[in-house]
């Protein structure tokens, strides 16, 4: 599998993830052998399958209805960060 | 050796109180956890008090659940109100749940004691316990080994007696892998059995909640309290019923056990291993079970089948830790996207890794040649199984190829670990339960786990025959 440095930054600023410069070949490197290991799927032979969906469950709604909750506080609280009830976040532009 | 039924039995008979049973559990946790390192925290605090709510009810000669007074270990995946969840990650060192899972509920309903919280690989990524942020739990039986993985720290809690029920998580056979490492039993019911509210998503399609336990009859005892449908999990399944299976039987006449062809002749199968599972077979045989070969020809495709499909949903998954919601946050940073990419630069190296398989099989260009693929291999598998579950009632199979490894031994391996699930991840493709349970042991006296698989929701003859084996192997 063809992988390069250039796809471990595309990648990583996809996943929104800091690689160190210096760890780049070594990601790259490991991408490219897992990559390459499942390849063997392609000895599979898949022609005859269509469908990737499980046919025999079904999803049981809930009744569509308002529940209360309780834990908004706890919720908050949770943020690292925070004012006036709300996650403050930094600057996007 | 202390069971969980025995604890029942002398908290509602009232030969030891609730309190004695916490503080003697806690001592010992304490006692022990430092050669182990199992758990990352003991609830010392409001497990005495859910001791004493008990004792009060036991004072006013209230009906008591059916796990009184048993303290009960849960991986640090699995959310209990007000307590610290970590998911052996950095990214969530200091989170504290902001409510009870379902499985906790249902624990706490029963009257049990939530004792602390196990170690695991990095959110579930791993089948060594290594990945974990918090040094790798080790294996009781020998400590220069690992204890397996994910849920590493559930299985040396129990095979160290320092619990005798602990909960894990298995999305490829992280509880039925370390139980076998560890000695003691794993079971991973069928996919939709068990509640997965307030378990942190890993692989949601191939997540599921089991316990770990000593023996069979605790297994069966933990598993029919925390069954059953959820409306707070859309994917638990909603059948008609969750019983399992009181009493136990111990009896496998008219049972018909498969042995997966394929399973026995791969390379890199331990030949002890081999040997030693062949021989529960033969037990079973002489105990009246009749013994046929099956074949799942595409069985050989479930690694790699399973580490993108698992690799892309934790893409997925584990997009929500960014540092703004919950968990740790970088504050040095100019902008939103320098925020997340420093906060998220805190994953481990094999939630990275893990991280990078998985966007990269679901992104542009990529989709149909891994993922697509993985998925339609994924159906390959399902009816392979369902194939032969056309002809047997129960398949037998080795729960890994290999016993406990050395602690450090294959973490650099990468293709290596992903082989670790070789005889386990087929079962969460395929959404079916299974079980493991020791058979013996090898020339280093490390255990060795048996596995047996049933058909979807079947878990009734799965816990029969495995209570059976229980008995006849002793």
């Amino acid at each position: 599998m063809n992988i390069d440095v250039g796809d471990i930054e595309r990648i990583s600023n996809l996943i929104g993830i800091e690689i160190k410069p210096e760890e780049l070949g070594k990601y790259e490197k490991e991408l490219a052998m897992v990559l390459e290991w499942v390849n063997k799927l392609d000895n599979a032979d898949i022609s005859k399958i269509d469908n990737i969906h499980d046919d025999t469950i079904s999803t049981p709604l809930r009744k569509d209805e308002v529940v209360k909750s309780e834990m908004n506080k706890e919720i908050v609280k949770a943020f690292p960060s925070s004012e006036k009830n709300m996650a403050k976040v930094k600057k996007v532009i | 050796m202390n069971t969980a039924i025995k604890i029942v039995d002398q908290v509602k008979t009232e030969k030891i109180t609730p309190t004695q049973v916490v503080k003697d559990t806690i001592k010992d946790i304490k006692a022990k956890n430092g050669e182990v390192n199992a758990f990352l925290e003991i609830f010392e605090k409001s497990a005495l008090e859910q001791a004493k709510k008990l004792e009060t009810k036991i004072s006013k000669k209230a009906n008591l659940g059916k796990l009184a007074g048993v303290p009960i270990a849960i991986k640090d995946n699995i959310a209990y109100k007000g307590h610290r969840l970590s998911c052996g990650s950095k990214m969530l060192e200091n989170f504290v749940s902001t409510y009870n899972s379902t499985v906790v509920e249902k624990l706490l309903e029963e009257d049990a004691i939530i004792i602390g919280r196990t170690n695991m690989d990095e959110f579930a990524m791993g089948s060594s316990c290594e990945t974990s942020a918090f040094g790798p739990t080790k294996n009781p039986v020998d400590l220069s080994r690992v204890s397996g993985g994910s849920s590493g720290g559930s299985a040396s809690a129990v095979a160290n007696k320092m619990v005798t029920i602990a909960l894990g998580s298995d999305t490829g056979g992280s509880i039925r892998q370390p139980a076998s490492f560890c000695g003691v039993i794993g079971f991973k019911p069928s996919y939709g059995k068990i509640s997965r509210y307030g378990l942190v998503a890993f692989s949601s399609s191939l997540d599921q909640i089991g316990p770990i336990t000593n023996n069979i009859q605790d297994c069966e005892l933990v598993s029919s309290v925390i069954c059953g449908h959820d409306t707070k999990d859309s994917t638990s399944a909603d059948v008609s019923s969750h019983n399992l299976c009181e009493p136990l039987r111990d009896s496998v006449e008219h049972l018909k056990i498969g042995l997966v062809k394929e399973f026995f002749e791969m390379d890199g199968l331990d030949k002890e291993i081999k040997t030693k599972v062949l021989a529960g077979v033969e037990k079973l045989k002489k105990a009246g079970a009749k013994i046929a070969e099956v074949s799942l020809p595409n069985i050989k495709f479930s690694p790699e089948c399973y580490q993108i499909i698992c690799s892309s949903e934790a893409s997925s998954n584990l997009s929500r830790f960014d540092g703004i919601r919950y968990g740790l946050a970088e504050k040095k940073s100019d902008n939103l996207k320098d925020f997340y990419k420093k906060t998220r630069g805190n994953f481990g190296d094999e939630v990275k890794r893990r991280l990078m398989v998985g966007t990269y099989s679901l992104s542009a260009g990529y989709y149909d040649e891994y993922y697509l693929k993985a998925k339609k291999v994924q159906q390959l598998i399902k009816k392979d199984f369902e194939k032969a579950f056309k002809h047997v009632d129960i398949i037998i199979t080795p729960t890994s190829p290999f016993t406990a490894f050395k602690i450090g031994e294959k973490i650099d391996d990468i293709l290596q670990m992903y082989l670790c699930d070789i005889y386990t991840s087929s079962v969460n493709l395929a959404g079916i339960g299974a079980i493991s349970l020791n058979c013996g042991y090898d020339k280093n006296n490390l255990p060795i786990g048996i596995q047996f698989i049933c058909k979807k929701f079947d878990e009734k003859n799965l816990l029969n025959t495995a209570y059976t084996f229980e008995k006849i192997n002793k």
